[in-house]
């Protein structure tokens, strides 16, 4: 059965449905919906076309993956196992990774979140603060004082 | 960035890097430093090793900060090269759920026993501890509930300790490895024989040379027994198919079986075998033969990583033997075409007069599955491919099961 999503820019998605309910977020929409799925439209507010355009690409893809066993919570994840293909869906830049990050959150896309979580974990393991800061370009929000703290026992523990 | 992502994608990411990577991000940011003490707080496992000590070391305000948040939840700790101290500032906290530790140093013969004292007031709840330093034993009796004790290179064991150790602890798995080529730890191991919750123990074959394998053997919850093995494989193979043949219900060579006769005479008094798995190693054709022949009761035939099966044929033949066989698993051993092509000759006598299936298991055998699955065709032959769970935790040992109680003794022969 084919159904209809509704991009945030109002652009509208055809997918199979097998696809779609790859997405917990979908799943209960077209639960709730009930025998009225027929000729409806999914509103899927916080995803834009670019993104629900690949996230329906990826989704495709992994039609036929097994569903993921549940893990053990805390437990530290491996990052080595990303797969060819996904490694080279995930080649965008950074914006677009966080997009579609955040778009697999929403629409509760385990796979898509961990991968996605795997491939910006990789990006920062064994780096520095700083180069994490450069790499991402995030801001050092830090009051004087507390950067001062910083300095400061670094530079005690430098001089030991 | 930071602001870009949600809390939730930042804990997601956060469960993918080690505390090192964790300690940089809380430097990062004010909403990444409150994002990673919020992640510690409900951490349950963590890994310290070397140059995530140094870190801590070099830097008390983080070391501070992370044990603050984590210490209540920490169930799991591995602790690698910590010196002792960096660890006595951990006295600060406490650490109630804490029920695993993996704990290596380098030599520390100094402060050995000093260190061991501390960590038991540190996490006094552990129940299972992996142990890798200098100690001599002294107060590891102090961690009453411990169920797992593995020591493993701790060079400066006093075994006079072990009778303290092994009556005091409610052991269920204890592991005594690389330690002293020269020291034979009978007596010592004797001791083990107090406990009698005991379960599991692994240990260097050479300190089993004496009587006390006897007791071991008369544990009452006694099901596994494992060495590691230089030069003593076939002499207690000989004494435990003497003493208790009927006990044992698999055994598992890993390079250790070298198509020794008398090695495989001692198997043929083990009725009782269920399980029969070689791995990277070597089987007569004749070997094989008896064994399946003979054991009436071989369900599970494991054939891995062989350096050399026995001819096709000999093999099929081995197969044709045993009526019980219900699983031959030749995982990552090689297989080529000419294999292929003698088994499909052998098939038809082999697997025609058998009552049930064979599932045969080919993962990882360096041929394609399509060519195995054309090949390798018959009503009574299942074909799979799945991977084998095998703990090869160290070159050359042999790892026996028992069957621990009367109920599963039932139906066995008499001996």
């Amino acid at each position: 059965m084919i159904i209809k999503l509704e991009s945030a820019d109002k652009v509208i998605f055809e997918s199979d449905v097998s696809i779609a309910n790859h997405s917990e977020t979908i799943k209960t929409a077209l639960e709730d919906l009930g025998d009225e799925v027929d000729g409806s439209v999914v509103p899927l507010p916080n995803v834009n076309s670019a993104i629900l355009r690949k996230v329906l690409h990826w989704a495709t893809f992994h039609k036929d993956d097994p569903e993921a066993a549940e893990e053990i919570e805390n437990k530290e994840k491996r990052t080595d196992d990303i797969s060819s293909w996904d490694a080279d869906f995930l080649k965008v830049d950074q914006g677009t990774l966080f997009e579609l990050m955040l778009a697999a959150d929403y629409l509760g896309i385990k796979g898509l979140l961990d991968v996605t979580c795997k491939t910006v974990a990789n990006m920062i393991k064994g780096r520095s603060p700083q180069d994490i800061r450069e790499t991402f370009a995030i801001p050092n929000d830090f009051s004087p004082a507390e950067e001062e703290q910083v300095r400061k026992e670094n530079e005690w523990c430098e001089e030991k | 960035m930071d602001q870009m992502l949600n809390e939730f994608c930042w804990l997601s990411i956060l469960q993918h890097l080690e505390l090192r990577d964790h300690l940089a991000l809380a430097q990062v940011s004010e909403t990444l430093h409150s994002i990673v003490k919020y992640h510690w707080r409900s951490l349950s496992r963590v890994k310290i090793l070397d140059d995530t000590v140094q870190r801590l070391t070099n830097h008390p305000r983080g070391m501070h900060e992370f044990l603050e948040c984590a210490s209540a939840s920490l169930q799991e700790l591995e602790l690698k090269n910590c010196s002792f101290r960096l660890l006595r500032k951990w006295e600060f906290y406490s650490f109630p759920k804490l029920h695993t530790l993996d704990y290596q140093t380098m030599y520390n013969e100094d402060c050995a026993d000093e260190e061991t004292l501390l960590l038991t007031q540190l996490f006094p709840n552990l129940r299972k501890l992996t142990l890798s330093n200098s100690t001599s034993g002294l107060h590891l009796w102090c961690w009453s509930k411990l169920q797992e004790l593995h020591l493993i290179r701790c060079d400066f064991l006093n075994s006079d300790l072990f009778e303290e150790i092994f009556s005091k602890l409610p052991l269920r798995k204890l592991t005594l490895l690389y330690y002293g080529d020269d020291v034979c730890l009978d007596e010592g191991i004797f001791a083990a024989s107090l406990c009698k919750t005991l379960e599991e123990l692994v240990v260097d074959d050479h300190h089993l040379v004496e009587d006390c394998l006897r007791n071991l053997l008369r544990l009452p919850k006694i099901r596994r027994l494992t060495f590691y093995t230089r030069d003593y494989c076939e002499y207690l193979l000989k004494k435990i198919s003497k003493q208790q043949p009927l006990k044992v219900n698999a055994l598992l060579f890993n390079d250790s079986f070298w198509k020794n006769g008398q090695v495989a005479e001692n198997v043929l008094r083990m009725l009782n075998l269920r399980r029969f798995a070689l791995y990277d190693d070597d089987i007569g054709g004749n070997q094989l033969h008896s064994i399946c022949e003979k054991m009436p009761n071989l369900q599970e035939l494991y054939l891995m990583k062989m350096r050399q099966l026995p001819s096709t044929k000999k093999l099929w033949d081995a197969i044709a033997a045993s009526d019980a066989l219900k699983v031959l698993d030749l995982s990552n051993t090689k297989l080529d075409e000419e294999f292929l092509e003698s088994s499909v000759a052998c098939l038809e006598p082999t697997l025609s007069k058998r009552s049930a299936p064979l599932q045969l298991n080919c993962h990882n055998c360096d041929i394609s599955q399509e060519r195995i699955l054309t090949m390798l065709k018959h009503p009574k032959l299942q074909v799979t491919f799945d991977p084998v769970k095998t703990n090869i935790w160290s070159a050359r040992f042999v790892d026996i099961e028992f069957t621990s109680t009367v109920a599963d003794l039932k139906g066995s022969p008499n001996p």
